[in-house]
């Protein structure tokens, strides 16, 4: 197991390493010059040296990559060409308001999503199982700004039960779930079509295999192959989906961002593109890769888990 | 001799691989019903598309400010927008838009994922670590954000926006070309084309692709809905096609600057990206169902 | 089910919150999608602009709710005089101006800073209006004494706390640095509390403030880029007042909420296509005509709404003390614009390049400019970036054609200088807004300035405008009134029928109601 754990954090360094790399990268290669941008194409040459100095786009690109990495580790992500203020901050800023969003996203998804596919797959071309896939494909074929947009003016505008900015900001527990309710179920449908979908097929799987057709020869109760038996084995492919759809969920919690006026990475990554903050664009770029890498491990981990056969592969 | 046989043999070669992928396919369809309806629905709206030009009632950018806004009548069958153009025409553009970055982003990534994860998967060892180690630093980027950045940094225009969503669609072309690969290239009928001095590339694309050429195109269809809703959320953010173009995503956007007093022009685009999303995912899902080896045989 | 009952149980928290006690936080809706520069002596955004107006004072204000120069009335200075020849002003200054936080009392020393910084092009986006300034000197603890050397039309206009009139406080600047830019201090009922990028500026209100504490504690000044999420949020009741979009629709639809009050402010935004004199291919006068006959008023009026907009001819704003009406004009005419193009060497059209800002209620402008130059055979090609890039790379030069939108303190003065004045031209280091580096009037303009007779003044101003269409150095559109609504719950204490700073006078007067 630990062998296995180790081989996986490897290779997650590794990703890292190169994606940061990357990064580096592209935001040079990035047309226009960051202290030209900042200055204005008027601005004298010696204004731009300056501040190309302060930020340290006058040295050699190799020393250029190893300040980079440095700064990354030790937390030192540069200025907000914008604000003018540390970029770290800035996202840290921001960053439990996403995590708080995907979270829930993912415990609604999970939490409707496995029920789902689990009856489905056990009622395999009954109404159910037509109902529930013509319902998930229906999930999975909505953009996530529309259904916002139609989650607003339902139940805001319509029904006024929610607000309609989530300001993340909340004092009381009960404040902030109302506030988190909107974006999170619009996030949440969609993942739920996703794990639906999945559990249903990895559940069908499952009761194909020989041990359930022995469980019910045997005169095992149904019900309990079911939970006893098959959701154990239904979960790997679950849990690979949340760390393969993660992207998905991320991407789309710019557009549920946007729709709430939710304060997010989102919203930054929109701003620091417009305002071509390219110190502030980096450091998103980076906490995204980590976030990534990090739930590709944690997933890895957990299948190490859940089947005990991964740690020979 | 060998003149007739370098022309005839590329011929019968796609000839075979298109009867077999077609078997396949038509079998497919056959076994899930409801993939012929997607397939009916998708060519439905590339018809329209096609014929935008013809059927429109108006010009789709034509402007008239002493008709805006007007709900749905007899004259602008799905009601006018801010600057009084017609919403069905702009619909109409706005599905060539969507339909030619859709297919032309995905055919491309179909291509060069299919090549990469075939190269990868027959020659194994370090070129298949690197490669695949590529793709995965790819697919660890939110494809939202990846097709953000590089639209930013390139700027909004059809092509830009093809190679952006191109990007973000390789790695899982590769995967999938790859898997099966593997799982081919040891078997008989490999070896007896290695036996009779058959080159690598030859093996690859002759006796291999045929092969997994049916789940790759499957997986196309979806991945088309996938990249015809990244297109859309990009415009909706207000990185697509630059104005006066007509996109959907960009018909939303507009649209929702005016969404309580005049919802339909938040709500004929968004239904028109649900119906053409939704018949892809139709037809891929129905299709791969089907052709799923796992679920082979449980009909 | 459970779900269900904690949301109710929540909202009935929610509510309870709300009743128990009298509303203090006034929040508000701004229709950008962040801050700009927070430096009153930098800023010059709609957006920063409103925020800014709750933060600072001048030696001399506008009543509150007023936006004419007949109702200039003391704010930090009590009294004035002004020598016979206008070169000369006294200023006796209030002793009782406490600076933000701590940074103490303000005095004759901070008002002198305070108006050669707003005069310093290095740090200030308005030195040019200061340019007659000779010297501002401290003659006592509270007298400021200002040598003109020449005089300036409207010399109080320029000390309103608008653009350069806002007093600072030194030290403050002078210890922050380049932070005061992210934390402004000045003297005003509210003070700078918090700024969170994309998000919200916080003010608080400052309890020393020389006219009394302000009944409102708190303001949220939150940037909701969307109209439609602003309205939205505004209609739940979630902003008590929001920034509306310049379209009549919008008014009528506010209009039939209950209890809100709706204002069309004077003076109104007006919108021009400055057209760039020195780049390809608008250096043709013959093309700058061709677009002059191609946009069509009439339709931009319609698209807006006759009752929130004014048809624009002149170079100044109708309405301006120097206005004139009595220019050259160019009437719509798609036919005249193609062959004054054909003229010009394009019979198959031209394409311009312009750079435009995202802001919703100006893109709806071009789109249907672009739409009408279309007709014409000019094709405009609008790249577009957020609000603050815009207004960076405009500032650069970069586009040929410049849709702008502005007011002014309405004395024609200003929006010549400004706007059409060549050392306001973008390169020049007193650049400011002539992004058409327009240079014919400069004689009138600054001939108009020194005018001893007001008369000769008008007659100078007048052929200033004149010259300037003639030249076709910018197509006007039209005047745009700045619409705001809030909530009938909020008494603002005076009477909303214009103001200068681009958002609602607020004062320590202002409260909310049962």
């Amino acid at each position: 197991m630990s062998s296995y754990i180790l081989r996986r954090l490897g290779f997650a360094v590794i990703t890292l390493f190169s994606v940061l790399t990357l990064v580096f990268f592209i935001v040079r290669i990035l047309p226009g010059d960051p202290a030209l941008v900042v200055l204005g194409d008027q601005a004298s040459q010696a204004a731009i040296e300056a501040l190309r100095a302060r930020l340290g786009l006058d040295k050699p690109l190799i020393v250029q990559y190893g300040e980079f990495m440095a700064g990354v580790l030790t937390g030192d992500w540069g200025t907000s060409l914008v604000s003018g203020r540390p970029v770290i901050g800035e996202i840290l800023n921001v960053l439990p308001a996403t995590i708080e969003l995907t979270v829930a996203a993912l415990i609604l998804g999970a939490g409707i999503g496995i029920p789902l596919g689990v009856w489905s797959a056990v009622r395999r071309n009954a109404l159910p199982d037509y109902v529930i896939r013509l319902a998930s494909l229906l999930g999975l074929s909505f953009p996530a700004f529309v259904s916002a947009i139609l989650l607003l003016l339902v139940f805001s505008i319509s029904l006024n039960w929610f607000p309609v900015m989530s300001t993340g900001r909340g004092e009381t527990l009960g404040a902030r779930l109302h506030d988190l309710a909107l974006p999170a179920i619009n996030l949440g449908i969609i993942m739920a079509a996703f794990i639906t979908r999945v559990a249903r097929s990895a559940m069908l799987e499952v009761l194909g295999q020989d041990y359930v057709r022995t469980a019910k020869a045997k005169g095992i109760a149904f019900a309990t192959i079911i939970w006893r038996h098959c959701l154990r084995n239904t979960m790997i492919p679950v849990v690979t989906v949340i760390g393969l759809y993660l992207g998905v969920l991320i991407g789309n919690s710019v557009l549920t961002e946007i729709v709430f006026n939710r304060p997010g990475l989102g919203r930054l990554i929109v701003g620091a593109l417009n305002q071509r903050d390219y110190a502030m664009l980096q450091g998103l770029m980076v906490i995204y890769t980590l976030i990534v890498v990090l739930v590709n491990l944690l997933t890895d981990i957990t299948y190490g888990f859940i089947d005990p056969r991964v740690k020979y592969s | 001799m060998t003149h007739a046989n370098t022309t005839a043999a590329p011929r019968r070669y796609l000839r075979t691989m298109l009867r077999a992928t077609g078997t396949a396919l038509v079998k497919a369809f056959n076994t899930n019903k409801t993939s012929w309806v997607g397939l009916l629905v998708f060519l439905a709206v590339c018809a329209l598309a096609l014929l935008a030009p013809v059927i429109a009632p108006h010009d789709p950018i034509d402007q008239d400010v002493f008709q805006r806004l007007y709900g749905p009548s007899a004259e602008h069958w799905l009601g006018t927008d801010v600057f009084g153009r017609d919403i069905l025409s702009r619909i109409l553009y706005g599905a060539r838009i969507s339909l030619v970055i859709g297919l032309v982003s995905i055919g491309l990534a179909m291509l060069i994922g299919t090549v990469i994860g075939l190269v990868a998967g027959y020659y194994g060892g370090r070129l298949d670590i690197v490669m695949m180690q590529t793709m995965d630093v790819l697919l660890a980027f939110p494809s939202l954000i990846l097709g953000l950045i590089v639209v930013a940094m390139l700027g909004p225009s059809i092509p830009n926006l093809i190679f952006a969503i191109a990007l973000t669609a390789i790695p899982p072309f590769a995967r999938i070309a790859r898997a099966p690969t593997i799982a081919i290239k040891d078997r008989e009928f490999m070896e007896a084309g290695r036996a009779l001095g058959y080159s690598d590339r030859r093996l690859m694309f002759r006796h291999l692709l045929p092969n997994i050429l049916p789940e790759v195109l499957v997986m196309g269809s979806i991945w088309i809905a996938t990249a015809i809703r990244v297109e859309a959320s990009l415009a909706f953010i207000g990185l697509g096609v630059s104005p006066p173009t007509a996109t959907w995503g960009g018909m939303i956007r507009e649209g929702f600057e005016n969404i309580l007093d005049s919802t339909w022009l938040v709500l004929f685009p968004s239904l028109a990206i649900l119906i053409v999303v939704f018949a892809l995912n139709l037809l891929g899902d129905g299709l791969r169902d089907a052709i799923d080896p796992r679920l082979k045989g449980e009909q | 089910m459970k779900a269900k009952t904690l949301i109710m149980v929540s909202t009935a928290m929610l509510a309870a919150g709300a009743a128990q006690a009298q509303q203090t936080t006034l929040t508000i809706g701004m229709g950008s999608a962040d801050a700009g520069r927070l430096d009153p002596h930098v800023a010059t955004t709609t957006p920063d602009k409103g925020v800014l107006h709750w933060m600072f004072n001048g030696l001399v204000r506008v009543e509150p709710g007023k936006a004419s120069p007949e109702h200039i009335e003391p704010d930090i200075a009590k009294s004035w005089e002004a020598s016979e020849d206008g070169l000369t002003w006294t200023f006796q200054l209030r002793d009782d101006v406490d600076c933000h936080g701590e940074w103490g009392m303000l005095d004759a020393e901070d008002v002198v800073f305070s108006l050669n910084r707003a005069a310093n092009p290095d740090v200030s986006s308005f030195a040019a209006d200061y340019s007659a300034f000779e010297t501002v000197e401290a003659t006592g603890d509270h007298e400021v004494t200002i040598t003109l050397s020449s005089p300036v039309p409207s010399l109080l206009g320029l000390l309103v706390p608008y653009h350069g009139g806002n007093i600072v406080c030194q030290d403050a600047v002078e210890e922050m640095g380049d932070d005061f830019a992210r934390q402004p201090v000045g003297t005003g009922p509210w003070a700078f509390a918090e700024y969170q990028p994309q998000q919200f500026v916080r003010l608080v209100a400052h309890e020393d403030y020389f006219r009394g504490a302000p009944q409102i504690k708190e303001i949220m000044y939150r940037y909701i880029p969307s109209d439609s999420s602003r309205d939205l949020a505004f209609q739940a009741g979630e902003i008590d007042m929001i920034y509306g979009r310049q379209d009549q629709t919008w008014v009528e639809r506010i209009s039939q909420l209950p209890d809100v009050t709706v204002a069309t402010m004077l003076p109104g935004e007006m919108s021009q296509l400055m057209l760039d004199v020195t780049s390809e291919p608008l250096d043709d006068i013959r093309v700058r005509k061709a677009v002059a006959h191609a946009v069509n008023r009439e339709g931009l009026v319609q698209l807006k709404g006759p009752d929130v907009t004014l048809p624009a001819v002149s170079p100044v704003p109708e309405g301006y003390l120097g206005y004139t009406d009595d220019v050259p004009t160019y009437p719509h005419d798609p036919e005249k614009a193609r062959a004054l193009l054909a003229e010009a060497g394009y019979p198959d059209g031209v394409t311009i390049e312009a750079i435009h800002t995202t802001l919703p209620t100006m893109l709806e402008t071009i789109q249907a400019v672009q739409a009408q130059l279309r007709e014409s055979g000019i094709t405009l090609d609008v790249e577009l970036v957020e609000h603050a890039t815009f207004h960076a790379q405009i500032r650069e030069g970069l586009s040929e054609l410049t849709h702008y939108s502005a007011a002014r303190f309405p004395v024609a003065d200003t929006y010549l200088t400004q706007f059409f004045h060549s050392e306001s031209a973008p390169g020049e280091p007193t650049a400011i807004t002539n992004f058409a580096n327009c240079s014919v009037a400069d004689e009138e303009i600054v001939a108009a300035r020194g005018a001893a007779d007001p008369d000769r003044q008008l007659e100078l101003w007048a052929e200033a405008q004149r010259k300037i269409m003639e030249e076709v150095c910018t197509v006007p559109l039209m005047q745009n009134m700045q619409l705001w609504a809030w909530t009938d719950d909020l008494d603002l204490g005076h009477e909303v029928e214009g103001s200068f700073n681009l958002s609602p006078a607020i004062t320590e007067k202002s409260h909310f109601v049962e």
